[in-house]
């Protein structure tokens, strides 16, 4: 039995989105730009998309730019925005975003520093949430942007995000956020929340990857950050991922449907999870439990090194991660940039595991992985203390 | 991205690691490493006839920390304490039949952990002293521990370090790389990691050749 709960580092394609993927690649071959009868069917199934894809978030057709995915969209948001208004805004140098934001914000945000903004990081409490305080005293007339997650990637805390926006409406600047680790995991409406701009990215929600999507409300200055034949009003020039943009509609529209299902199944496993891990004594379940994304945790375990255990449970195929997939190569040093934000322990810090159930997840997964967390944690623990 | 796959006998000594645990009264012990930096062994050996009769180890580590600490300590068993001594990183990991590159700094630690259990029996017991002396020769003897993964070899033996100098806690090193090397970073964190372990040294400049 293969026993996948790492879906917060990817997720399979669901079989109708696979069926259905594999149908547009096949039957529709032709450029969506192309004039001709073969590009005007292309682009009719691309424009629905566009359509469908508005529709799950409360958002218009054209607020939406498709991009090749979450890194690129917080990519043309942060610099199309800056770019666009550096002339007309002088004054507003501030860029605002917190200490657990994802590599794809973090880094893009220190290479506007290395540009000459004026960059702040909202420190976070123990639970994982922005620290309010900070972003009001910091959000003012000087503020160009602020860049605040949706959800973390690595303990699944969900953000006050209609706050922020009401911050940011107050001070005149632009809010963007990182919807990767919420969009089909959570109901997400742009309007109720007041976001200008949102990234999100399909593998996330049992779409393909290589495909994502921007969405930009009305009004808001952006400009290309990079060049060629204009598509996507010119913001995203290359031409357009048919199969890739119609499978990502199909698997958000197919996730948005059983949110609440899934939030209802999740809780059950989550529950026997956690239950699991207190008759195992020195466990810590890192971020908010009252506030997170459905199926998500993050474990850690005294006297037990997360890299070994993460280990020893692939050896059981039982796949799960040490911190987030993209920094678990890197050097052991420095760790978690989330739990260090959060005040963990690093003794915590080095023993944790995160894991997160998904659509093929099922009862005897999650018997299975409990059996096997309980003996290797064990193991380990004999194995540091004798 | 480094991809880490691991030989079958690295899995099978991670699976089931031989030699865990404490000895009581041991005729020598020793802990390296620290939890804080996600890895720690601790070496534990009786002694008798000059032989090691017994060896166990504990670890706070990955995979490679725990499948290195488990051989090294199955090969350690049985050989005089001469002939322990003189084990290397290479010996440990040739058995294992090999260790990614990414890994080499967790499976250092057991090779090290057994040469300092040593150390501590032979001060125990035979009375031998270990001087902590700090001097260029002494920080030659440590940059030892430093290997660099592409050959298994230490960097010193590997002929990396071109200039070395101490001198009032200060330390300077040259060091050259071909400007392709993907190993650099590697090496530099390591060479790093074991001097900032020294006490009497307060400055490290490290200076990168590449050629």
């Amino acid at each position: 039995m293969k026993v996948y709960l790492d879906h917060a580092a990817t997720t399979p394609l669901l079989p109708e989105v696979l069926t259905y993927y594999s149908e547009v690649l096949r039957d529709y071959p032709g450029n969506a730009s192309s004039l001709h009868y073969e590009g005007q069917r292309s682009r009719e199934l691309y424009n629905w998309a566009k359509q469908k894809i508005a529709d799950c978030i409360n958002a218009d057709y054209d607020e939406i730019v498709f991009t090749s995915g979450g890194t690129e969209a917080d990519n043309i948001a942060l610099f199309g925005y800056l770019k666009a208004t550096k002339k007309d805004r002088p004054n507003r140098k501030k860029v605002i975003t917190s200490t657990i934001e994802h590599e794809a914000v973090i880094e893009t945000v220190k290479e506007l520093g290395e540009q000459g903004y004026d960059i702040y990081f909202a420190p976070v409490d123990e639970k994982g949430i922005v620290d309010i305080e900070y972003l009001k005293d910091n959000i003012d007339d000087q503020t160009a942007i602020c860049s605040i997650m949706y959800a973390n990637n690595e303990v699944g805390t969900l953000q006050p995000l209609k706050e922020i926006s009401q911050l940011c409406r107050e001070a005149g600047c632009i809010f963007h956020t990182d919807a990767v680790q919420a969009m089909g995991k959570v109901n997400i409406d742009v309007s109720d929340i007041g976001v200008d701009m949102l990234s999100a990215s399909a593998h996330k929600f049992y779409g393909p990857k290589g495909v994502g999507f921007l969405y930009v409300k009305k009004g808001t200055p952006l400009e290309p950050v990079f060049y060629g034949g204009g598509h996507e009003k010119g913001l995203r020039s290359g031409t357009e991922n048919v199969p890739g943009v119609a499978a990502m509609a199909k698997a958000l529209e197919l996730v948005t449907e059983k949110i609440d299902e899934k939030r209802d199944l999740y809780s059950r496993w989550t529950d026997q999870i956690l239950e699991t891990c207190k008759q195992l004594e020195g466990v810590q379940i890192n971020g908010d439990p009252e506030n997170r994304t459905p199926g998500s945790m993050s474990l850690s375990f005294s006297g037990v090194n997360g890299e070994a255990l993460m280990g020893m449970l692939s050896m059981e195929d039982i796949a799960v991660s040490t911190a987030s997939a993209c920094s678990s190569h890197s050097h052991r040093k420095g760790g978690s940039h989330v739990l260090s934000a959060m005040h963990c322990s690093e003794e915590f810090i080095n023993g944790t595991i995160r894991v997160v159930t998904g659509y093929d997840s099922n009862d005897e997964q999650i018997d299975y992985f409990c059996d096997k967390l309980v003996e290797k944690v064990n193991l380990l623990r004999r194995l540091s203390n004798g | 991205m480094a991809v880490i796959k691991y030989t079958k006998e690295v899995i099978e000594h991670f699976k089931n690691p031989k030699n865990v645990g404490e000895i009581e009264n041991p005729d020598g012990d020793a802990t390296v490493g620290s939890p804080a930096c996600g890895d720690q062994v601790s070496v534990s050996l009786k002694v008798k006839d000059n032989k090691i009769e017994d060896i166990k180890f504990l670890s706070y580590g990955c995979a490679s920390n725990i499948a290195t600490g488990s051989i090294v300590t199955e090969l350690a068993k049985g050989k005089t304490v001469e002939e322990a001594k003189k084990m290397t990183w290479k010996d440990a990991v040739d058995e294992l039949g090999g260790l990614p590159p990414v890994k080499v700094h967790c499976s250092v630690l057991a090779v090290d952990g057994l040469k300092a259990a040593i150390e501590d029996y032979e001060e125990k017991k035979l009375g031998v002293k270990h001087e902590k002396r700090l001097d260029e020769q002494s920080i030659i003897e440590e940059l030892k521990s430093v290997i660099y993964p592409k050959t298994g070899n230490n960097i010193i033996d590997e002929k990396l370090v071109k200039y070395l100098k101490y001198e009032n806690g200060k330390v300077e090193i040259e060091i050259s790389f071909d400007e392709t090397d993907v190993y650099k970073q590697n090496v530099l964190e390591e060479i790093d990691e074991h001097l900032n372990e020294i006490d009497g040294i307060d400055d490290i400049e490290v200076k990168v050749v590449e050629y």
